[in-house]
């Protein structure tokens, strides 16, 4: 799981969970794959990201003050701050771990890279 | 038409006649006005107007008219009536008025004289000798016998218990006739008897109850039928000749109102153009149906009860445990076997996906294998499925980004994905409710402007000559022959032919050497044959998932296509 994918992910699914956002992360093994830069790609991608969000998904996975707090200005022309938002949202990937649903506290595994957001039959 | 006549009076004779106190108002017929005038020349046009008490006569000759002006006005009687018929010269003849062109329905067919002035005396002698037996209901507006099966005026709809009498066999030369022309052979006959004055509502026969094909025989009176389009509301009146055969089918009998205004006398259009009254006499007529066995599969949805009846009415406990038999369960044990046949992507699903942008996010719900993620490599695709199979093999191919989550709750945010794309998936939702869920979440995550495709399985495998991919599969690639599941749950589909049931199972046979033992653990309920898992597939109908799509807020269908055997929609969030 990216943390671009964790950044779209929420736990509304579930009953009485309102926003469900953003998901807290403990990560049991991450590992980082090399993936081709594409600027135009990660500047469009950084318009939809929750940047809090992904700070704080860097957080829990202890790259503190990593990334700016905020999005930069004029970051379309920013190589430094494009490659590093692209570093994050795309090549960092939870392998095992959960997701923490921020309202309930309910856990969603994460298994080989694939988080499972299948609520049960009563959570829903 | 408006028609100013002050303005075309004329205090001198022409060869133009208004007949101040004769028209189809107040029930002139046109032979009536024109046996009157014919004595004094050759009549060159007479119009008469809907709804008007006067009408306009004129001849050939100027002295043809002076001369029945002199004879005529003030002093001839008008029928029986006390008043006499008064005249006056016009300047110059009505503008022959256009006539407001009339849609007629489609699919509906009249034939005229088709029976004999023999055959329909036998048939009202019968008809009538039956009126005083048994089984004859007297409804407000007319009375009515039933045969084979009792119609129900009121919910218009068929009591499937069968009378103790069928169709008299002296209806069989009828029959015959409706054969030639293609028709099924009925198995239900109501007899109606009008007197003038007496009419029928306006009704659509219920789709679930009959066939497609009613048929109506006029005997002892012309009628006009009033037609109203259910859908655009547009009317149009009919006059079916006595003798003549009235088919509706298709639009005519699915999306149109039908009925009998009821009164005395019926404007008609005249023979030689114009109009003129029709005085109505005892009708009879016999209208021949055939009752339906299996849902109604036509395509006007909006108006068809069957597709609200004929979706089985599972619990949500039943609809949990056959999703989970026979969807879930299925797609963990075929996966490999699965994904090993599915692999190119369809050329229309990938166009659409190619038409984003670069950046743009796609969310692919129900992704399966994944075959839609390496369409385009400017996207970001995230896929969801239920089966941890299928997502396994997407993650193994590529890191593809996926997440196990169901349909119809989505684990995305509201308004994130530019695109979505949901291929061969609602069709396995049990209900309508879960399918429309399904869609409703989709616009839910798109953002505004975003646009969505759709693709179900459709019932129809063939339209017109066009077999689709799947009828036209290899039969060596599964064995075409009909198995017996006993124990299934529902109606089992037989490979490679066009469904007959909207919901069924669909047999998927495992080629072994594509398989493990471990997926064998996991069985739909084909207890005869081990290898065979049993798909639940709920096979769309023309416009089905369109109006399904009616139901979503905030969406516009951009458009709607048959591909290979599936309905789709695109839609756009608006």
């Amino acid at each position: 799981m990216k943390l671009l994918t964790h950044n779209i992910l929420t736990s509304k699914c579930l009953k009485g969970v309102t926003v469900g956002y953003p998901l807290g992360i403990v990560a049991k093994e991450v590992k980082v794959n090399e993936v081709d830069f594409n600027p135009e790609f990660i500047s469009r991608m950084i318009q939809k990201v929750d940047w809090p969000a992904l700070c704080k998904a860097a957080e829990n996975l202890g790259h503190t003050d990593e990334l700016p707090q905020t999005v930069v200005d004029d970051y379309e022309n920013n190589e430094e701050f494009l490659k590093k938002a692209h570093h994050f949202l795309m090549e960092i990937e939870v392998m095992n771990g959960d997701l923490i649903c921020p309202e309930t506290g309910r856990k969603f595994p994460v298994t080989d890279g694939i988080p499972n957001m299948l609520a049960n039959e009563d959570e829903v | 038409m408006s028609v100013n006549l002050l303005d075309n009076f004329s205090s001198s004779p022409t060869n133009v006649l208004c007949l101040i106190n004769a028209g189809l108002l107040n029930g002139f017929t046109r032979e009536e006005i024109l046996d009157i005038f014919e004595r004094f020349g050759d009549v060159e046009n007479l119009i008469m107007l809907e709804g008007k008490s006067y009408c306009v006569l004129s001849f050939k000759k100027e002295n043809n008219s002076a001369e029945s002006y002199q004879k005529l006005n003030g002093s001839f009687c008008l029928k029986d009536e006390s008043k006499p018929l008064y005249l006056c010269f016009l300047k110059y003849t009505l503008l022959s008025f256009q006539e407001t062109s009339k849609v007629w329905p489609t699919g509906l067919i009249l034939k005229k004289n088709f029976i004999s002035l023999g055959e329909e005396e036998k048939l009202l002698f019968f008809t009538h000798t039956q009126q005083s037996e048994s089984q004859t209901s007297q409804l407000k507006h007319r009375t009515v016998k039933h045969y084979g099966f009792e119609f129900l005026y009121g919910s218009n709809k068929v009591d499937k218990n069968p009378l103790s009498s069928g169709i008299p066999v002296e209806m069989e030369p009828l029959i015959e006739k409706f054969m030639e022309f293609g028709l099924a052979r009925p198995n239900q006959l109501t007899v109606n008897h009008y007197v003038p004055g007496q009419g029928i509502p306006l009704h659509t026969d219920t789709h679930s109850s009959f066939e497609d094909g009613i048929i109506s025989v006029s005997l002892g009176s012309d009628i006009v039928m009033d037609f109203k389009n259910n859908k655009g509301g547009e009317c149009v009146s009919i006059t079916l000749p006595r003798r003549s055969c009235l088919i509706m089918t298709n639009e005519s009998r699915y999306m149109w109102s039908h009925g009998i205004t009821p009164r005395k006398s019926d404007v008609v259009d005249a023979e030689l153009g114009g109009l003129t009254i029709l005085r109505r006499e005892k009708r009879t007529s016999l209208t021949f149906r055939k009752i339906r066995t299996s849902e109604c599969d036509c395509k006007f949805t909006e108006w068809c009860d069957s597709l609200s009846s004929k979706i089985v009415d599972f619990s949500e406990e039943a609809a949990d445990q056959i999703e989970k038999n026979h969807v879930f369960h299925v797609y963990d044990g075929i996966a490999s076997h699965f994904s090993a046949t599915r692999h190119s992507p369809w050329p229309n699903v990938k166009s659409f996906i190619m038409s984003f942008p670069v950046g743009s996010l796609l969310v692919d719900i129900g992704c399966g294998n994944g075959k839609y993620f390496n369409c385009s490599s400017s996207l970001f695709n995230i896929g969801t499925d239920r089966s941890s199979q299928l997502l396994k093999i997407c993650r193994n191919r590529d890191d593809h980004q996926v997440v196990k989550a169901d349909c119809r709750v989505s684990p995305f945010r509201d308004s994130i994905a530019d695109a979505a794309i949901c291929i061969a998936v609602i069709h396995h939702l049990t209900t309508d409710e879960r399918r429309l869920k399904t869609l409703i979440d989709i616009s839910r995550v798109l953002v505004k402007g975003g646009r969505a495709l759709i693709y179900v399985w459709a019932r129809d495998q063939q339209i017109g000559i066009e077999k689709s991919t799947y009828l036209l599969q290899k039969k060596s690639e599964v064995s075409s022959r009909a198995e017996a599941y006993p124990t299934a749950v529902l109606p089992v589909h037989e490979n490679r032919t066009n469904f007959k049931h909207a919901d069924i199972l669909v047999p998927w046979k495992l080629n072994f050497r594509n398989s493990n033992s471990e997926e064998l653990e996991y069985r739909g309920s084909s207890e005869s044959n081990p290898s065979t898992y049993l798909r639940f597939y709920h096979v769309f109908k023309e416009g089905e998932l369109e109006y399904l799509c009616s139901k979503v807020s905030n969406i516009t269908v951009c458009r709607s296509f048959y591909d290979q055997g599936n309905w789709c929609v695109e839609f756009k969030k608006e």
